[in-house]
């Protein structure tokens, strides 16, 4: 076992987004908004044919294999567990279009990847759930060309309103443990020397998701009823629901409609020296 | 003397006109298909449209059976939303800007990309009137997808049709290009000949998903003799089959005319009920525009005609009330109704709760005094919509949000997937029945490479189709020939 918590934490949300639970309750695409904030991005990220992409935290590769055909862009996926990649490498295969993406295991905060030869880096609902926010965006940076942007996509949770009984794999599997706030965000951005940085409120598909999860849950309580403690261990990986996951999504609902809790799109772009 | 006083005399006795004059609206000569004035006029209980070419003469056509219905309906219509961006500008006014322009009243629920126009069948019956033409490339879908993108933000529903779409090499991978963009629900309306036949093609759209709207008139030979010119009730039931094994979602559309099959709706019904493949019903009278038989217009199918027919030939599972307008588009073009399916029962939604307290937005200003009513709402207007998609999670969802109170559902929504049933019934407009007022706010549009959205009534009949197709299909010519 790895002993730097920094890494465990890492290994358990990779973990965490491969089991079937998350599956279940957030669907095929894991973060809000699904492919249609995906398509934003691209848009903002003036994407097009030929751009060479890194996805950071690639997952079982949607996002990548959408931008990749949408776009006709060349995307590189980095994933830290490694079931997602042989999955998102099979979806490759198996799409009626060839698929321009190419998924590497790999640490996100360390990428692989030779430096300045990206057009655009993304990282959706990725970066709250890094520990070294900062190390992740000054490496991400560094992959870009000159002129090149870095789009991200994340939940926000303003300082302070993260009600304490989300410190489970519920707030991690909702990106809400390690999230910033809407300006936290823009500053990272800064620091980690990007310019004209812009930003753009997309909190509805927070709250869409947040129905879905809500519906899915009270389908998951009649499921696991059927199965015994031994089987809903092989189904869920160990992970277990607590009964108290909806009034903790109907407090998160509240929060995103009260401004307190949101999701947004931010680019910024690595400047021409 | 005596004889002219007598005639003088019954020339001052007022008669009453023998019908009761609606409204005024406009629409088109069915000849000349310029824009003209007309009268929606009520007689006997039938609703019916009469107008005055200036060069061609008087019309009049039949556009609802049972008058009561059609202006019961009037209050099932919900303010439209503005989509993003338009494509066109307004210059000669509805329905000759299309589209949309900025005076449109509705956003696109559903889009249609007509991708080629080639059909492996030849029927007597076409809307579409498939045949010689064009058929896109991947690239034309992919562009006419950004733009949907564009103009709505976050589009809900795509549907692939043609020509037969299913015989588009590229087919999967325009299905495939619409997922990527995050549209939410891709349909493929097809007639099934090569998901009976092709394995390999099976499997590549099984694996895709998409719902497929499959035309299916009925399980009597001779109506797909009539409508199709060919007996095709076998490889129907062996395509229907198929897509349960291949985990397919299909909705039945059945094409209804007088005379042909608009007594076998029942049975139609029934079988889809029962059917593991099968998610819905469409039924949808003829609409006499492209190929059609010969027909008169004061006898055509209209929405309760269809109504009317199925409660008669369920004997007893439907009631008159169990069939709601859908507010969305105009609320005269299409009746929805839900059904949750299990094997002992089939319940009607309407059963559970009052719909007209939630969708009737002009007699009913305030909504029922209940809990999450403005979540019942929403969630209805989900289902009564030319979006809802059967078999899909979000229909599933709203159901149960809106039985919630009524029916105590123990099941998730994966179930629910599979127990609820739609009933939809779409009257589309011909030369006879078309009507401005309610192509002005129609939700379904035929995307066309050019970046138009044109709403699909306009489409096929004010000679939209027939410019569309000659623009796409001359450059294709052209290049065969050099």
């Amino acid at each position: 076992m790895n002993d730097n918590p920094d890494l465990r934490v890492k290994a358990c949300c990779a973990d965490l987004y491969q089991s079937n639970l998350a599956r279940m309750l957030l669907g095929d695409s894991l973060h809000p908004g699904g492919l249609q904030l995906t398509n934003r991005l691209g848009r903002l990220l003036e994407l097009s044919r030929g751009s060479w992409v890194a996805d950071l935290a690639s997952g079982q590769g949607t996002s990548a294999g959408a931008i990749a055909r949408s776009f006709h862009c060349k995307v590189v996926g980095i994933e830290y567990g490694l079931e997602a990649v042989t999955e998102a490498r099979q979806r490759a295969l198996d799409a009626p279009t060839p698929t321009d993406s190419w998924f590497i295991q790999g640490d996100a905060e360390m990428p692989p990847l030779k430096p300045e030869s990206f057009d655009a880096v993304i990282a959706e609902c990725s970066l709250s759930v890094f520990p070294n926010k900062q190390l992740a965006l000054v490496q991400a940076a560094g992959l870009l060309k000159q002129g090149g942007r870095l789009g991200i996509s994340d939940v926000t949770v303003e300082p302070g309103f993260l009600p304490q009984q989300l410190d489970n794999s519920l707030g991690q599997m909702l990106c809400v443990s390690g999230a910033l706030g809407v300006e936290g965000y823009a500053q990272l951005l800064s620091r980690a020397g990007l310019v004209n940085i812009y930003r753009e409120d997309v909190s509805e598909h927070l709250l869409e998701l947040l129905a879905r999860i809500k519906a899915g849950l009270a389908a998951f309580s009649v499921f696991t009823g059927s199965l015994d403690g031994l089987e809903q261990d092989r189904v869920f990986g160990g992970l277990t629901l607590s009964t108290n996951w909806g009034e903790l999504v109907e407090k998160l609902e509240q929060l995103v409609n009260e401004g307190q809790m949101g999701y947004w799109l931010y680019v910024g772009e690595k400047p021409s020296l | 003397m005596e004889e002219s006083r007598k005639k003088v005399g019954s020339m001052r006795v007022k008669q009453d006109a023998e019908y009761i004059f609606h409204e005024l609206t406009r629409s088109i000569c069915p000849h000349c298909k310029r824009v003209i004035d007309a009268q929606v006029i009520i007689r006997e209980s039938k609703v019916y449209m009469r107008k005055r070419c200036p060069e061609h003469g008087w019309f009049e056509g039949i556009i609802s059976s049972d008058a009561k219905m059609y202006v019961d309906s009037i209050g099932f219509n919900k303010p439209g939303t503005i989509p993003l961006g338009f494509s066109t500008q307004v210059d000669q006014g509805c329905p000759l800007d299309c589209g949309l322009c900025p005076e449109h009243k509705q956003h696109v629920c559903l889009a249609l990309i007509e991708v080629n126009t080639g059909c492996n069948l030849d029927c007597p019956i076409c809307f579409a009137d498939a045949g010689a033409g064009y058929s896109l490339t991947l690239e034309q879908v992919e562009g006419m997808l950004d733009r949907y993108v564009e103009t709505e933000g976050n589009p809900e529903v795509v549907q692939f049709s043609g020509g037969e779409p299913t015989i588009h090499p590229e087919l999967p991978a325009m299905i495939q290009a619409a997922m990527d963009r995050g549209i939410g629900q891709v349909m493929v309306n097809t007639n099934g000949i090569r998901l009976a036949r092709d394995d390999r093609f099976l499997e590549i759209l099984a694996r895709l998903s998409p719902v497929i709207y499959f035309q299916f008139d009925g399980l009597r030979r001779e109506t797909y003799q009539t409508i199709r010119g060919q007996d095709l009730l076998d490889t129907k039931l062996l395509a229907l089959d198929r897509m349960a094994d291949a985990g397919l979602d299909a909705v039945l559309v059945a094409a209804i005319e007088y005379d042909v099959n608009l007594d076998e709706m029942g049975t139609i019904l029934e079988f889809g009920l029962n059917h593991p493949a099968v998610r819905g019903v469409v039924l949808q009278p003829v609409t006499h525009v492209g190929r059609h038989i010969p027909f008169d217009p004061m006898r055509r199918v209209t929405i309760p005609d269809v109504i009317h027919g199925i409660v008669e030939q369920t004997r007893g599972r439907f009631v008159l009330e169990d069939f709601v307008p859908v507010p969305c588009c105009f609320p005269t073009c299409q009746v929805n109704s839900y059904v949750y399916v299990d094997e002992e029962q089939v319940i009607p939604l309407p059963r559970l709760l009052k719909i007209e307290d939630y969708l009737d937005y002009i007699t009913n200003v305030a909504l029922p005094k209940v809990p999450d009513a403005p979540q019942i709402r929403e969630a209805l207007e989900g289902l009564w919509s030319a979006s809802a998609v059967p078999g899909s999670d979000k229909a599933a969802g709203e159901f149960q949000c809106a039985c919630g109170p009524g029916l105590d559902l123990p099941f998730g929504i994966d179930h629910l997937n599979k127990h609820i049933f739609q009933i939809a019934i779409k009257d589309f407009l011909d030369a006879y029945t078309f009507n401005v007022k309610q192509v002005m706010k129609c939700c379904v549009a035929v995307l066309v490479p050019d970046g138009r959205a044109i709403p699909f009534c306009a489409y096929n009949s004010v000679g939209y189709r027939e410019q569309v197709r000659e623009e796409l299909t001359r450059p294709q010519e052209k290049a065969r020939l050099e």
